[in-house]
């Protein structure tokens, strides 16, 4: 087992006699190597569910003068990092792509169909291209399971006027499509809720996080390494006796194992002085808690290169998430989103898109402090924030809202408003825009990415 | 919900393109009876993953839900075509090995002989423990016996760790997270089987169980008997009356008839106030229990479609208008004469399913029954449609509104089919509830499958029920899912054959699936013909 004896010295003589060794590439911090003059690109995909209400959200004005009108208005203080876009549309204009299901299909694959083996959303086609190092290669993040946690009724689930000292730890996944976002080769992958798993599965392979025993987590890691040669070791006796598509199968599965030694490697050089902090207890009854926890793990990840690539769901496709307004209980979908004429009800999906755009202005406000050699954790980052509809009581897909923050490491001119909708331009053709500030040079993007929207530079 | 929809019903671009799918077949040429996509490897559905897991280590986690979803673009998750393995599919094998494997040791709480690993105590027996420990799981979990090379290679993991100074627990953990992050665990492999009668026994207990084949199974292939005749066919039969079998109903039926997709509908909830979550349980249940009546009962599978009863609790017999059930618990209900009720047509969760949320799709419901029941999918819709109206003019139904829609040549020929089917269940609402009225009209449900008019969807059943193309199509799909690929030309007169037995022995599902499971679908091997 060469392969074990790098970290076999690590776990026999602890960290500080790594110093001693001969510093091979695969044993310097990433950050330590190639200069480390700049942070890399990441990016984060956003879900809003349940569309916008578009009166509350477009700026009145285009350029960089604009107000921030009611619902954006919690993102007065990265006003200068965003951009608005308005006027997109999802498939092209008049195109309804099938209401909430399909809307959420193609809100990051751009695709008419999720087609298996297929389609990849837009998180995943980075991740393939910038992830495969780090300790998690992309993270899939949302606050709503399946059995609504609410914080103010009891719904069955037992959550009763849920006080924000209260966690769950029992749960992780939600198994639905409609907890679901990240598409690869046509199969999505599942959201995890639970902030302490999702803590240890980001932080618990590096070390020098000051968080953990870093001499477990080497001796760990190098146990990880240990089965990952002795399957690939049945891998190589299993392929003397296939035929050529199973060899294919095969040497998917070999990409994979690939894929998580490669993560070891990294992951077991350390963190270069990254501090994670606190490993949460579990999923926080409280909603706002719940959007709050996850931002901070996303930019805690991003900022010890854990990981590079994220998406997040604020709630479920066709979220029934209950909101407060008034005094009175709304469900997100059922009560507020479908207002039809009723202007009390109206108010209330005003409200809930605020607290939406509160919680991103949360993460975009972190992502600002944080101070990286080439600007702010925020200026190397794409965030892309948009819904699976534009209008909720039509379920329609023109004019989508879509922010983009962050400056995509010098691709993007933010703060302003453009309006994009003239030609019928697609959330697919920003895509490509998104790909190429990633040196990625796609002519297309799914379905409907046909080429890169001009003005963002 | 898309990748969860079977063939067809993926929402794509606009108008008629925008009710059904086109999600191009991978499928080309066949060659003999093994199909067109012979192979010897074949990865864990989810389902199967779980189900395994749960044999293997009596862990009923299901932590294949934290895995990539499977597709069900090609009508099963089961299907070779669909079965890819992405990276983040096995990182999510990697992190269930770890964490199923310490879970595992943790359940055994004294060495036993039956326990689920610890049959021996490798702190006080030593490493030919760790190797009995090590030996004995991977001959459970691969399915088949193992090499002595493959043991020792297990046992290099045991002595890394004793390497490190750890204890020989610690290793035999390790070797054991082996075995399940193995690609001969995560994959069907019929190369390595050392007889064909292991890859028999599994062949059968991924069909009938969707899970691993037991030790009776696992006993008769190690002594090379379950090929024959008369053993297949008694195994065959405890595996159906055994309660493993309820996989048929959940997997099989749960993709076949939708009920998997039940609970995540999302009808308007402005417009469909009674469809709670409990509601939607119970149309699953329905569907579900119905479908397993079928299955252990001797009724004959054609009465699937226009039946005299079905399964009810309060909540859904009222919201059927069916007088006299109480309580939560779903009950047989004899139906009453005159009900708008009886057979899957009228179930309540299928109507559901195959709506969209603010309103019917005569296209998708049309789609489904041809799909599903008549195995004739239309073709998919050309490019450049126009949607239907998102606001219905005053008094239109969504009948006349398809209707004009279909009028256009380019949309006409994938309407004419699919439209004359859905238009006789406009009965029923885009949450499967009676009505008469669409939008202020009276609703017209005269409707046409293959040349034959009816009106309405009990006279739809009786026209599917009487026709040959029923049983053929009952008959192709369980095939399907048994082979686990899309059907080709090579399979045409194997299903033929099953389908005349199946209508010459009172056509039960349970007969059908007995003949299909002792059929060469099952029996033949097609792994050396892989060998290209």
């Amino acid at each position: 087992m060469p392969s074990l004896l790098l970290s076999r010295r690590t776990v026999l003589r602890g960290l500080g006699a790594v110093i001693a060794l001969p510093l091979l590439e695969a044993m310097i911090p990433r950050r330590a190597r190639g200069a480390s003059a700049t942070a890399p690109l990441r990016f984060m995909g956003w879900f809003h569910p349940n569309g916008f209400n578009a009166d509350m959200w477009t700026p009145t004005t285009e350029g960089s003068g604009f107000a921030l009108p009611p619902t954006l208005a919690p993102l007065g203080p990265v006003k200068d990092d965003i951009l608005v876009l308005s006027g997109l549309t999802l498939g092209g204009p008049g195109v309804n792509l099938g209401s909430h299901d399909g809307g959420m299909a193609a809100l990051f694959t751009s695709a008419k169909a999720i087609v298996s083996g297929v389609t990849n959303s837009i998180d995943q086609v980075i991740a393939q291209k910038i992830g495969t190092g780090t300790a998690v290669p992309s993270l899939q993040l949302g606050i709503e399971l399946n059995g609504y946690y609410d914080p103010y009724v009891d719904d069955g689930t037992g959550f009763i006027q849920s006080p924000t000292s209260q966690y769950d730890d029992t749960r992780d996944i939600c198994t639905d499509d409609q907890c679901k976002a990240a598409v690869v080769q046509g199969a999505r992958l599942p959201n995890r809720y639970n902030p302490r798993l999702i803590f240890q599965q980001l932080f618990g392979s590096l070390s020098g996080t000051g968080t953990g025993d870093d001499a477990a987590v080497a001796r760990r890691n190098a146990y990880r390494k240990s089965v990952l040669d002795a399957v690939t070791a049945d891998a190589t006796r299993l392929s003397s006796n296939l035929g050529k598509s199973d060899q294919a199968r095969l040497d998917q599965y070999l990409t994979g194992v690939r894929q998580i030694e490669s993560s070891l490697q990294n992951a077991g050089s350390g963190a270069a002085g990254c501090a994670p902090g606190t490993q949460p207890k579990g999923i926080p009854f409280a909603p706002t808690q719940r959007a709050q926890l996850m931002c901070d793990l996303v930019v805690k990840a991003f900022q010890c290169d854990a990981t590079r690539v994220a998406t997040m769901m604020l709630g479920r496709c066709v979220s029934p998430m209950k909101f407060i307004v008034d005094n009175v209980t709304y469900s997100h979908h059922g009560d507020a989103s479908h207002w039809g004429t009723d202007t009390t009800k109206k108010h209330a999906k005003d409200v809930i898109d605020n607290w939406q755009v509160t919680q991103l202005a949360y993460l975009l406000t972190q992502m600002k402090a944080v101070s990286e050699p080439n600007g702010t954790l925020l200026d190397n980052s794409i965030v892309y924030y948009s819904s699976d509809i534009a209008d909720p009581n039509l379920h329609n897909q023109d004019d989508m809202p879509v922010i983009v923050a962050g400056k995509g490491g010098g691709a993007f001119t933010t703060g302003r408003h453009i309006k994009t909708g003239i030609a019928g331009r697609t959330t697919g053709d920003l895509f490509l825009n998104f790909l190429n500030a990633f040196g990625v040079q796609p002519s297309t993007f799914g379905d409907f990415g046909k080429s890169p929207l001009g003005g963002l530079s | 919900m898309i990748g969860k929809l079977a063939i067809g019903l993926v929402f794509i671009a606009a108008g008629c393109a925008a009710e059904i799918d086109g999600v191009p077949s991978t499928t080309g040429g066949g060659a003999n009876g093994c199909g067109n996509t012979v192979q010897a490897l074949r990865r864990l559905t989810q389902t199967e993953y779980d189900n395994t897991i749960r044999d293997l280590l009596g862990d009923t986690s299901q932590p294949a839900t934290a895995f990539p979803a499977d597709s069900r673009n090609l009508g099963f998750d089961n299907n070779l075509e669909t079965l890819s393995t992405p990276p983040a599919l096995v990182t999510g094998y990697e992190a269930a090995a770890e964490t199923l494997i310490d879970k595992g040791w943790a359940r055994d709480s004294s060495v036993s002989p039956t326990a689920w690993l610890r049959v021996c105590d490798p702190a006080s027996a030593g490493r030919d423990c760790a190797q009995q420990i090590v030996g004995r799981f991977a001959r459970k979990a691969w399915r088949r016996p193992v090499g002595d090379d493959e043991v020792k290679s297990l046992m290099t993991l045991v002595d890394t760790a004793a390497g490190q100074g750890d204890d020989l627990v610690t290793g035999t953990k390790l070797a054991l997270r082996g075995v399940l992050l193995s690609p001969n665990f995560v994959f069907h492999t019929e190369v390595n089987a050392a007889s064909s009668d292991h890859a028999l026994a599994s062949r059968l207990s991924y069909f009938l169980w969707s899970s691993m084949p037991d030790d009776d199974l696992i006993n008769q292939a190690d002594a090379g008997t379950l090929h024959q005749p008369d053993v297949l066919k008694s195994q065959v039969q405890r595996m159906l009356a055994d309660p493993k079998a309820q996989a048929l109903v959940d997997s099989f039926a749960g993709q076949w008839l939708y009920t998997l997709d039940m609970p995540q509908a999302s009808p308007n909830p402005t417009l469909f106030p009674k469809v709670t979550p409990s509601l939607k349980q119970a149309m699953h249940d329905e569907t579900s229990l119905f479908f397993k009546e079928f299955l252990r009962g001797d009724t004959s599978a054609l009465a699937l479609l226009n039946a005299d009863f079905t399964y009810l609790n309060q909540e859904l017999a009222d919201y059927y208008g069916v007088p006299g059930v109480q309580g939560s618990a779903m009950q047989r209900v004899p139906l009453p004469a005159g009900s708008h009720r009886g057979g899957l047509l009228t179930q309540a969760g299928i109507l559901m399913v195959t709506s969209f949320s603010e309103r019917t799709s005569a296209v998708r419901r049309g789609q489904w029954v041809l799909n599903q029941l008549w195995c004739q999918a239309p073709p998919p819709p050309p490019p450049g449609i126009p949607p239907l109206p998102a606001t219905p003019p005053p008094g239109a139904t969504q009948r006349q509104l398809l209707e004009n829609h279909a009028q256009d040549p380019k949309c006409s020929g994938c309407h004419e089919s699919m439209d004359a089917v859905g238009f006789g269940l406009e009965n029923f609402d885009a949450a499967g509830q009676w009505r008469t009225v669409d939008n202020g009209t009276t609703i017209d449900v005269a409707g046409a499958l293959s040349g034959k008019s009816f009106d309405g969807a009990l006279a739809l059943e009786q026209v599917i029920k009487g026709s040959p193309s029923l049983p053929a199509c009952l008959t192709s799909t369980v095939y399907a899912y048994a082979v686990g690929r899309s059907v080709d030309e090579s399979d045409q007169a194997a299903i033929a054959a099953l389908t005349q037995d199946f209508v010459a022995n009172g056509a039960t599902l349970s007969g059908l699936f007995a003949q299909v499971a002792t059929s060469s679908a099952i029996t033949q091997r097609c792994a050396a013909a892989n060998a290209q």
